[in-house]
């Protein structure tokens, strides 16, 4: 014990663990606020259940954290394929959850394996990348990735979670830029993606302006780095062709994803179904003003109109109850947790650490991003987590150990 | 980097903008949410007797409701809903679609649910938020189907009404009177709805009472107490089974105060209890003996000899009667022009005065005291005693009934082309002439008190708080150019009707209770003759003046004025002598009246 207190205090990036503990406890704060109510769901003393899962996420935290660094490199391809595998197991039989095959439980315990995938990607990316540096220039190097990130998608999918498989999409394309891809490069890749995005928006709300901005962009790219002819051609192609086939994409889209979208777009049009959930949120944050109603007195967390608020909607009880000073902070907090992430990534010496250290902050950023965003209408409701705040034992050890990572790198920052 | 504080930056600026720059305005939001501003009902005025009984009062019922803005799955509820209280789907949809415009406010599903239905409803309470149930006053009437044409029954306005109720401060859903009492005294009866504000949850369960804005109370309507009394309507009840059509009304010929009244056939009120459905109001409504039809003041039948009295007073006041020297007498019929006009007995009545003839009933000596009166004279005095215009009592949809003048032939039959022969049939209360049974009661009433004309009616007083809040006025006017001498000839000629030996009404006589009468047989063109009694007693003071019309009794010929006076008495024969009520309220507060119609009944069985 005392070999290891020495290692964490010379080496380790000790705040990041500080911040993330600092954020747990607010969430436990704030999860006991949105159970305690005698209202509707009777939830008993969750906070108390997310007190025990904290409890093991921290001996996790530092488990990993004192785990020999070359393990990560070498058991890579082991976890990926061991995640695949549950990945498609979770399809078949299925405990179900709203319509989606998500988890197995264990006893009392539900096990996500969608949430360990995201490390599982990250480690083999960062493996696969680093192999292959110097091969980027040329694109059949990206096959590879691609294919690594496509298959843990496609099973999320069919599960059906929209949310968490965008995750690893968002994973993929820093931690390509970070190898060295070039960003024009992954504009191109991107840009079918965002094509789409900009037609859906044009299909449902009328809003042509981002297409524009988005064929002008495109066309200004081209013009700029001069690519191939053959490139600009199957561009051109793939991109014509995602305009016309976005109305069927639209059309295989299950309804209760469609209406996400829908009132995303629009939560006022239908006040008493789909867009309940973003409007009663922001009513939440909204009336919260400055310092907020305080802890216990939320109208909104108390009387339930906030829905799912111990998970989901966790930002938007603090919100109510303790104002903008409070989501500030908490939004502060996890400024500070990427922040030290990506100077992490940028102190280590091996390119395999350094591209884990972006992987796994681009998970963290993505899902405050979407989660925080969801909140305040910014984005639509996908279901992601708020780490470290929601509740759930899968969403808080996952996100431990990924801080239990980046410890051990910054532990072992002197290593190649 | 960059793009991270960019994006951080983004989310800043949106929780600045939603808490700081716009705080005011979602904090108005939640408190919409937490806050229901509920409608408090006013308890309905109760109605009694003349005696303090209850006759109409409330009882709590529970009404299952919805508050469409807090459905969060408004299929998945309504399928619940549907199976709990077993409405179907597309009814509750139509009823939360009737009230789009006030989506706070909970709307009426099922009123008056079992207490299962409401046990299910907390059950899947957890499943059902904005699903509530509220207590409201339902109507409850002790005695079934008593007077239930005169209390009348509430319902639920139409959408048109309802608009210009919610002027005047009604609330959705709300219950006003449609009949009867209930819709001539509504304003009294109602009172006025008080609301309160409540925190509720997203389930809409009431957390609690909230001080701002203050909670306004409900002002409770005002009770009535009526002029019926329950022993004499009781009695009345029984002596006219359902299975008759008819009506019978009992007034005190002092003050016009109307102290029973039956309509025939009855429905049973309860079943208006709260609000009908619509396929039982389909079979009340479209039942051919319409039985929701107010007989007392909506129907208007020819009322027979019962209207000889008026022809008798004209002509005496006229001089007309001193000529009955020179009638004819009665052979059975009599010839006018080439017309010939039959007495309803069949071998005559010889020669008679006019105390005999109104005592038998002779069709013969009217025909020709009307002959000499002439139409236009016998017509003012028809008016006289209130035919042809309505009472003015206090129940909707009164008739005026029907006194014919040469323009109303001159209109029905073209100008000249009717015979003065049609007075000959007004003499003696057939043809076009048409009288209500309360204006039949009041006729009566006249000859009761001595010649007054009453404005009859059925509100007592108001109470509120135990206070009398309304005193309706008593309107008597003597009749003008009726001698003394004159009434007491008809009142005695009445008297003799019941008490002489050759009387029509006979068998109204009750030993040692001075009754007087009349009998009457209205030829009905459409089937069997309707049969009128009139009757008042006691003779020197009388206090109850009553009449009677059952219709389709006589049978026998319907053609001509071949009748049989004894047919009258047919109706009264089978009277229904089970008390449906409990016995304790059959008490008999005005046993001689009570005594006098039961025997009524009896006697001329």
């Amino acid at each position: 014990m005392p070999a290891l207190a020495t290692q964490l205090k010379r080496h380790g990036d000790l705040l990041l663990v500080l911040v993330s503990l600092l954020l747990v406890a607010s969430g436990i704060v704030a999860i006991y606020s949105a159970s305690h109510h005698t209202g509707v769901e009777r939830l008993g003393n969750i906070y108390l259940k997310q007190i025990l899962w904290a409890a093991l996420a921290l001996v996790l935290t530092f488990g990993v954290a004192l785990m020999p660094y070359r393990i990560f490199y070498a058991l890579a391809i082991v976890f990926y394929g061991g995640m695949l595998l549950l990945l498609l197991a979770v399809l078949i039989p299925g405990q179900n959850s709203g319509g989606a095959h998500r988890w197995f439980a264990l006893g009392p315990v539900h096990f996500q394996p969608s949430e360990w995938a995201k490390i599982a990607v990250v480690l083999v990316l960062a493996r696969v990348l680093s192999d292959r540096k110097r091969t980027l220039e040329k694109s059949r190097a990206f096959i590879l990735p691609f294919v690594l990130v496509l298959l843990p998608v496609i099973f999320i999918l069919r599960q059906p979670d929209l949310g968490t498989a965008l995750v690893f999409a968002v994973i993929l394309f820093p931690m390509l830029y970070w190898a060295g891809a070039r960003l024009s490069t992954l504009f191109f890749i991107l840009s079918p993606l965002l094509n789409l995005v900009c037609a859906l928006l044009w299909i449902l709300s009328n809003h042509y302006l981002p297409w524009g901005l988005f064929v002008a962009f495109l066309i200004g790219i081209i013009f700029l780095t001069r690519p191939h002819l053959f490139s600009i051609v199957v561009l051109a192609a793939i991109n014509l062709g995602v305009g016309i086939a976005t109305p069927f994409f639209w059309g295989r889209l299950h309804t209760y994803q469609q209406n996400r979208i829908v009132a995303f777009l629009n939560p006022e049009f239908d006040p008493l179904r789909a867009g309940y959930q973003i409007i009663q949120s922001k009513v939440a944050i909204g009336s919260g003003g400055l310092f907020g109603k305080g802890f216990l007195d939320g109208t909104q967390t108390q009387l339930a109109f906030l829905p799912a608020q111990h998970t989901d909607f966790i930002f938007s009880v603090i919100g109510e109850e303790l104002g903008f000073v409070g989501v500030s902070l908490v939004l502060i907090a996890f400024m500070i947790l990427i922040w030290r992430g990506l100077a992490i990534a940028t102190t280590v010496k091996s390119p395999f650490a350094s591209l884990i250290a972006v992987g796994l902050v681009s998970i963290l950023a993505f899902h405050v991003f979407v989660n925080v965003g969801m909140t305040v209408g910014l984005m639509p409701v996908t279901g992601l987590p708020l780490p470290f705040l929601s509740y759930g034992g899968s969403s808080l050890t996952v996100n431990m150990i990924l801080i239990g990572l980046l410890l051990n790198l910054s532990i072992n920052r002197h290593e190649y | 980097m960059g793009i991270l504080f960019l994006l951080f930056g983004i989310l800043f600026f949106r929780l600045f903008s939603l808490q700081i720059l716009h705080g005011a305005h979602y904090i108005r939001l939640s408190e919409k949410n937490r806050v229901r501003v509920e409608p408090v009902e006013a308890p309905r005025g109760i109605i009694m007797d003349r005696n303090g009984t209850v006759l109409v009062d409330n009882r709590p019922s529970y009404t299952i409701s919805i508050i469409p803005h807090q459905i969060e799955h408004m299929d998945r509820t309504i399928t619940m809903l549907s199976e709990i209280i077993g409405m179907d789907p597309g009814t509750i949809r139509k009823k939360i679609e009737a009230q789009k415009s006030w989506p706070y406010q909970p709307v009426k599903l099922k009123r008056d649910v079992g207490f299962s239905v409401l046990s299910k409803i907390e059950e899947h309470r957890y499943e059902l938020p904005g699903v509530i149930y509220q207590i409201v006053g339902r109507r409850r009437y002790p005695f079934d189907d008593l007077a239930a044409h005169l209390l009348g029954y509430v319902g639920e306005p139409s959408r048109k009404k309802f608009t210009h109720l919610a002027s005047i401060g009604y609330l959705y859903g709300e219950l006003i009177g449609k009949q009867g009492m209930e819709r001539q005294y509504e304003a009294i009866l109602h009172g006025r709805s008080g609301m309160r504000t409540l925190e509720v949850n997203a389930m809409g369960q009431e957390i609690g009472p909230l001080s701002d804005p203050p909670e306004k109370k409900a002002e409770p309507g005002a009770d009535l107490r009526l002029t019926l009394d329950l022993s004499v309507q009781l009695a009345a009840e029984q002596a006219f089974p359902d299975s008759m059509s008819g009506s019978l009304v009992a007034l005190d010929p002092r003050n016009g105060e109307v102290l029973a009244m039956v309509s025939r056939p009855s429905f049973d009120l309860n079943l208006f209890g709260g609000v009908l459905p619509p396929d039982q109001w389909k079979t009340l409504n479209d039942d051919p003996r319409h039985p929701l039809l107010n007989r007392s003041v909506q129907s208007a039948y020819p009322p027979g000899s019962t209207l000889k009295m008026v022809t008798a007073l004209a002509g005496l006041a006229t001089g007309k009667v001193r000529e009955e020297k020179g009638f004819l007498p009665c052979t059975g019929s009599y010839r006018f022009g080439n017309r010939v006009f039959k007495c309803w007995k069949e071998e005559g009545h010889g020669t008679l005065d006019l105390m005999g003839a109104i005592t038998q009933s002779c069709d013969v000596y009217f025909y020709q005291l009307g002959e000499k009166i002439g139409l236009i004279t016998w017509g003012l005095w028809a008016e006289k005693f209130g035919l042809g215009r309505r009472t003015d009592i206090d129940l909707p949809g009164e008739v005026p009934g029907l006194v014919p003048s040469p323009s109303y032939y001159d209109q029905r039959y073209g100008k000249g082309k009717w015979s003065r022969g049609l007075m000959l049939n007004l003499a003696i209360g057939q043809g076009e002439v048409l009288m209500t049974p309360i204006q039949m009661a009041c006729y009566t009433a006249a000859f009761a008190n001595g010649g007054s004309i009453l404005r009859p009616h059925i509100l007592k007083e108001v109470v509120e708080d135990g206070r009398r809040l309304f005193h309706p006025t008593r309107q008597l006017h003597q009749i003008a150019g009726i001698s003394p001498g004159d009434m007491e000839l008809i009142r005695k000629s009445l008297f003799a009707v019941v008490n002489a030996p050759h009387g029509t009404g006979a068998r109204a006589r009750v030993p040692g209770f001075g009754v007087a009468g009349k009998t009457g047989t209205a030829q009905n063109p459409h089937g069997e003759d309707h049969s009128w009694f009139i009757a008042f007693a006691p003779f020197d003071h009388p206090t109850i003046a009553i009449a009677a019309v059952v219709e389709n009794a006589g049978h026998g010929s319907s053609v001509g004025s071949a009748r049989s006076e004894s047919i009258e008495s047919a109706p009264w024969g089978n009277g229904n002598k089970k008390c449906k009520m409990k016995s304790a309220k059959c008490k008999m507060k005005n046993a001689p009246l009570t005594f006098f119609i039961l025997h009524f009944s009896f006697y001329i069985s």
